[in-house]
């Protein structure tokens, strides 16, 4: 049996996704493809540095996207183990970096971050601690209407935010260049 | 020396320090990270006076006010240029590029510049030209700085500047606090408050603006004129449009730090607080400048014209209230600084010695670059302050000129014209730099009627289109970027509420997506 995977809880339900779609694009037939968990590592992280007033601690979360690399720093939220026997409806994305790759990834946005926030050229002692491997819901929609080519959006199924998918082949588009985060 | 102002002055900083202490005390142990980093729990109206008082400058109080003082009404052009800047902006580059850069997985301008047009010289060239340019600005808020202490304390120039520029330096070095958003807030609120203060209490003294104006002609009617004093600019429309786009445009150039943060909750926050930023644009950016100019009534034989809002405060506001408005434009001059000297150091350490002299330089040995170049810029900065101090407004233009001049094309390019190539914006930077910097050195603007500015930009919006179109087949755009500028055809028929609507940070997620399910599945 398999070990359970740690969802992002909270998110919105079907119905919802559909609604919020269907609410921004008025005339348009919304159809929810699919469910997918993607994967995030999440990174705890205290972010310490000296200063004129004394010592500043502060905690920062940070997600590293587990496909791309790209860091992020996240409000706080809740997870919930779930089977992976339960979710054979919904599409699971592989992780393709590694966990420690990842923190170090989320150490350096970390830094970066808070020199900015701090305003202080200050040597920081980034701590690591607590990290997981974690899958946020999305969901894949299909619009379509009578005289026009369907298209598909992806929807974060915790913010509502969405952006349009490709409906151009994807040999035409060649990779990005490496990511410097 | 004003006791009561200094009083009021110093109790200013007990509170904002007080502020920063509790938020510091505060982070430690609770969950303060949701505002540090992302602003959302402070609500709009905080949000958009934080992200405003950052962007004030010991130009609003100093060479805004000399600028009205000395030209008149012509100074109104740049509070054109500044209001409609961000409108501009928005509308030109701003959503395009914050796509762009969010595809690209850019975290400053130069990072996107280098994403958009690959080549290593891009960002030697755009990270040189903004080291160079931030340290003239920074040079702009020391005199800023020292000249205000000079007024509030009473102490020779030569003593306040040391002062000032040693308060700016070990505070970027040690930090103080946090730069939450409530001490931004209150800073802000207090720099609004009181230079509206300062105007109402100019426009009571004189009698409102139209007995104002009355006065102003009596004394010399160009002052009223939109040529400026003795119709100094009549007809010149290339010296007007430089006054326009030096606070429009070249605003482009400097360097921006972005952040990504990932929402698990959905922000209602960012419309109301754009809002919130452009009523205070109306409300602040002109004030300076209208102050300055009924200064020239109020204080018709100032030897200092920067000095102009300081005296104007000093002469006709409360002590109490006198200090605590120049308090909080003295840290505003010093929050600029710092910010900047940070910008400066990092710039230098991570795009240029990190990334051109030692690509496995510690945390540490950068910190120690920064803090070398930091030191350097001081040392330099308190020399030129002090040996022959240029008057803060022409320290701003000049370096707010040659930033435009050489990065507004290039920024623009990159999400509007497919054929803007790496050769074209090497070069257009190049050329638009050194242009703006040889007008203003050589004084052309008065021969030419051309400001530094529409020169500079002139050359180098010609050099990207030329260079580019001849060296098509040489260097042709990397298709990874044509396929991210071509993403509302890529998407067809999607309609345009939902285009304006979708958050282009979760494109890399999209692209993952696509890629995977481009195996089993192809669009119907």
């Amino acid at each position: 049996m398999s070990a359970p995977i740690n969802v992002i809880s909270g998110g919105l339900e079907r119905g919802e996704v559909e609604r919020r779609i269907a609410g921004a694009s008025p005339g348009w037939k919304v159809e929810i493809e699919r469910e997918i968990y993607y994967p995030y590592h999440w990174v705890l992280l205290r972010y310490a540095a000296s200063t004129l007033l004394g010592k500043s601690a502060v905690p920062i979360w940070v997600v590293v996207d587990a496909r791309t690399r790209i860091a992020a720093t996240t409000d706080p939220f809740e997870l919930a183990p779930v089977e992976r026997e339960q979710l054979k409806t919904t599409t699971i994305v592989d992780p393709q970096v590694p966990a420690t790759d990842a923190v170090g990834i989320a150490q350096r946005y970390a830094a970066y971050v808070m020199r900015n926030r701090h305003k202080a050229l200050v040597v920081p002692q980034v701590d690591l601690l607590e990290q997981d491997l974690v899958y946020k819901p999305m969901s894949t929609v299909r619009l379509s209407r009578e005289g026009e080519q369907s298209f598909r959006v992806l929807v974060d199924a915790m913010s509502g935010a969405f952006h349009a998918l490709s409906t151009t082949p994807r040999d035409t588009i060649a990779p990005r260049p490496q990511r410097l985060m | 020396m004003n006791t009561t102002v200094v009083s009021f002055l110093v109790l200013y900083y007990v509170v904002v320090l007080g502020i920063g202490f509790w938020a510091m005390r505060r982070g430690a142990s609770d969950d303060l990270e949701g505002y540090l980093l992302g602003g959302r729990d402070v609500g709009p109206l905080v949000t958009a006076l934080t992200l405003q008082s950052t962007s004030m400058s010991g130009y609003m109080f100093l060479g805004a006010g000399s600028l009205a003082y000395t030209t008149g009404y012509w100074s109104l052009w740049f509070a054109a240029g500044d209001i409609g800047g961000g409108v501009l902006n928005l509308s030109i580059i701003g959503r395009r590029m914050r796509k762009l850069s969010q595809m690209t997985g850019s975290l400053t301008a130069i990072e996107y510049l280098e994403h958009r047009y690959p080549s290593p010289a891009t960002r030697f060239i755009a990270a040189t030209l903004s080291v160079f340019l931030l340290s003239f600005y920074v040079l702009a808020q020391f005199i800023a700085g020292g000249k205000g202490m000079a007024l509030v304390t009473g102490l020779d120039y030569e003593w306040a500047l040391l002062i000032a520029l040693t308060i700016i330096i070990v505070y970027t070095f040690l930090g103080g606090y946090l730069a939450v958003a409530y001490t931004d807030f209150f800073q802000s609120l207090i720099m609004v408050v009181g230079v509206v203060w300062i105007l109402g209490a100019a426009l009571a003294h004189v009698g409102g603006f139209t007995a104002a104006n009355v006065a102003l002609r009596e004394i010399d009617p160009t002052i009223l004129s939109i040529w400026g004093r003795d119709l100094g600019f009549q007809g010149q429309w290339g010296v007007v449009a430089g006054a326009i786009l030096v606070f429009s445009a070249g605003y482009m150039g400097w360097p921006h730090v972005v952040t990504r943060h990932m929402a698990m909750k959905r922000p209602g926050t960012a419309r109301l607080a754009g809002a919130y930023a452009t009523l205070w644009n109306l409300l602040f950016v002109p004030a300076p400048y209208i102050v300055g100019i009924l200064a020239i009534l109020i204080l018709p034989q100032l030897d200092d014209p920067e000095l102009a809002i300081f005296e104007l405060a000093r002469v006709l506001l409360p002590a109490a209230v006198t200090g605590i408005v120049m308090a909080a434009i003295m840290a505003a001059i010093m929050s600029t600084a710092d910010s900047l000297l940070l910008q400066t150091g990092s710039i230098a350490s991570r795009d240029l010695y990190e990334r051109f002299i030692n690509p496995t330089a510690s945390e540490r040995q950068m910190v120690w670059v920064s803090r070398g170049l930091v030191f350097v810029i001081g040392a330099i900065g308190y020399w030129v302050a002090l040996a022959e101090p240029p008057a803060v407004a022409f320290i701003v233009l000049f370096a707010t000129s040659v930033l435009g001049s050489a990065f507004a094309p290039a920024f623009v390019c990159a999400v509007w014209w497919r054929r803007a190539n790496t050769p074209g914006a090497i070069a257009s930077m190049v050329v638009g730099a050194v242009t703006a910097i040889v007008w203003e050195m050589l004084a052309l603007a008065a021969t030419t009627t051309l400001a530094p500015m529409s020169a500079g930009i002139a050359a180098s919006t010609v050099t990207i289109v030329v260079v580019s179109l001849a060296t098509q087949k040489l260097a042709p755009v990397a298709p990874h970027i044509l396929a991210a500028m071509d993403e509302t055809a890529r998407v067809g028929s999607i309609p345009k509420k939902m285009l304006a609507m979708s958050d282009f940070a979760l494109r890399p997620e999209a692209e993952e997506i696509e890629a995977l399910f481009d195996g089993d599945e192809g669009s119907r």
